[in-house]
């Protein structure tokens, strides 16, 4: 426990003693922000947005969680870059705690902002139970993300591009809301649809398990994938 | 303490082996020396004991425990001081010395340590403000905050003026006063002379010869003593076996005024040109 604080405490300095990893701890912060104040002022002038309102908060869910991820990822390819992680291997703890740690600290943060925007947008809410479950769902994208870039990026510019392709990748399941029949199952494979999917069941008053369950196993096995990858290329294990 | 046996090394994709084949054992309180130039694998060696790189063959054991088979508590009772300065950039040296030191089951007191190598001003400056060798001081003294038996030092005193120089290998020779176990790297001679029990010569992953330094002296000298005196160009030169009796030196340095006297003995740089027919620069 003591060493999960030190490292926590730590990857807070670090983010607070960067200008460009500080703007996006404060996006989730605007995003809330901008649902609960902007979007409901605009449907007074256009209320033709109030039929959009779900997807905003898809979106806005989406983009919140995934900072953190992103935040993870930086920190550790300036300690890629730094060779910070040589020294880290000779700690006296696993690189599986390490790592794992890692992936919770990005999960934790970004379940709990997703959270705190469905609770405070007032927008489309789906009920409490579906709120957490929704949660867990978003904070598993942060994860995601930071095994994709911290694993693939070389350095922080081509971390920058992964964030930009991956965050168009996560976005386009919400295109099969507007598909005929079966055809939004082609999305399925991409984790973050059945987000969506547990969202807008939510909304309409079905079963939410199903959609928390797929979404689940997609994500794990993604993660049994990447965790792999990052142990290969990262930690030469 | 460490025992090396038959190992071999090849990075992957690379087709040579960066270690080929070679065995040495380090005794407890030993200081064991690395010399070689630049890709010798000395690093390597280092690495694949404190378990950085798995994949080789052959044997590699540290208290009597292969290290693949070493668990996270290997960790406390080894300390690795690594060839390039691996530190966080925006933390200070004391954010950095607490970070790291706080995973330990004990350490010692970061003011204290930043002292002895003179960064005690430097405490609260980011470690990006440091110069290269302030950050290798650093590394350094990070390297056994937490009190290991066992130091791996990789050039410990690359990159460092002579009065920072002389201040590592002073602490150095402290640790091994305290019984501490300790394998450094160095393509300085000078230093290998200085710290080490024993010295391996690595040229291309190969040990070319391995003994005590002044026992490597002994062997590759000429056992002669060279005098010049006063008014002459030229050097007299004398065996040094049965000197006492020898009447043409003991007339010279009788009659004549003697500017110099010096015994040939060779330094470990020109013993490593004769064995390994390389430099080390
Ligand atoms: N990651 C790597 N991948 C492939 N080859 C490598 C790698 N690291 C080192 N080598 C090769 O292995 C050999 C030994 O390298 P090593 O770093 O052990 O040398 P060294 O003796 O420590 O040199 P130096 O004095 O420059 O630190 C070199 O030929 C080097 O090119
Ligand atoms: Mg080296």
């Amino acid at each position: 426990m003591k060493k999960i604080v030190l490292l926590t405490v730590n990857d807070f300095k670090h983010v607070f003693r960067d200008r460009m990893l500080c703007v996006f701890l404060l996006a989730p912060l605007l995003l809330t922000c901008f649902v609960r104040f902007f979007v409901p002022y605009i449907s007074e002038v256009y209320p033709i947005i109030i039929d959009y309102h779900i997807y905003i908060m898809m979106f806005g869910g989406i983009q919140t969680s995934i900072m953190f991820g992103f935040i993870t990822a930086f920190i550790i390819l300036e300690e890629k870059d730094e060779n910070v992680l040589q020294a880290i291997r000779v700690l006296p703890i696993t690189p599986e705690y390490f790592i794992v740690y890692r992936l919770l600290f990005a999960t934790v943060f970004s379940s709990l902002s997703a959270f705190l925007m469905l609770v405070f947008s007032g927008l489309v809410w789906p009920g409490l139970w579906n709120s957490f479950l929704l949660a867990i769902q978003y904070g598993l994208a942060a994860p995601f993300i930071t095994l994709i870039i911290a694993t693939y990026a070389k350095n922080k510019v081509e971390g920058l591009a992964f964030f930009k392709g991956i965050d168009l990748l996560i976005l386009m399941p919400i295109l099969s809301f507007f598909l005929p029949g079966l055809w939004k199952y082609l999305f399925s494979p991409i984790p973050m649809f059945w987000t969506y999917e547990l969202y807008s069941n939510a909304i309409k008053g079905s079963g939410t398990i199903f959609a928390f369950f797929c979404g689940t196993v997609v994500y794990l096995l993604i993660f049994a994938f990447l965790i792999s990858q990052f142990k290969k290329r990262v930690f030469n294990l | 303490m460490i025992k090396v046996k038959d190992l071999i090394y090849t990075y992957p994709g690379t087709n040579k082996p960066a270690i080929n084949k070679i065995s040495f054992t380090i005794e407890k309180g030993e200081v064991f020396g690395f010399l070689g130039p630049s890709g010798a694998g000395k690093s390597t060696v280092q690495k694949i004991l404190f378990k950085l790189l798995s994949g080789y063959s052959g044997l590699a054991e540290i208290d009597g425990k292969a290290v693949k088979d070493q668990d996270k508590t290997f960790y406390e009772k080894i300390g690795v001081g690594f060839e390039l300065p691996n530190h966080y950039l925006k933390l200070t040296a004391l954010e950095n010395l607490n970070f790291f030191r706080n995973f330990y089951s004990s350490s010692q007191d970061p003011l204290l340590m930043l002292k002895t190598v003179g960064l005690e001003k430097d405490a609260n400056k980011k470690v990006s403000d440091f110069s290269k060798g302030m950050k290798m001081r650093l590394n350094f003294i990070r390297s056994f905050i937490h009190n290991p038996d066992i130091l791996f030092l990789d050039e410990p005193t690359s990159g460092l003026d002579p009065v920072n120089s002389r201040i590592i290998k002073d602490i150095i020779l402290d640790l091994k006063q305290q019984g501490k176990t300790i394998f450094i790297t160095t393509h300085q001679m000078h230093d290998a002379d200085e710290l080490c029990d024993t010295v391996a010569f690595l040229v291309d992953g190969n040990i070319m010869a391995m003994d005590k330094p002044q026992n490597l002296k002994l062997q590759y000298s000429k056992r002669t003593v060279e005098v010049m005196v006063e008014n002459e160009l030229t050097k007299h030169e004398f065996f040094l076996n049965d000197l006492g009796n020898n009447q043409e030196f003991i007339t010279l340095v009788r009659n004549k005024t003697i500017n110099t006297i010096h015994s040939k003995e060779a330094s470990l740089d020109d013993i490593f040109i004769q064995v390994t027919g390389k430099t080390l620069a």
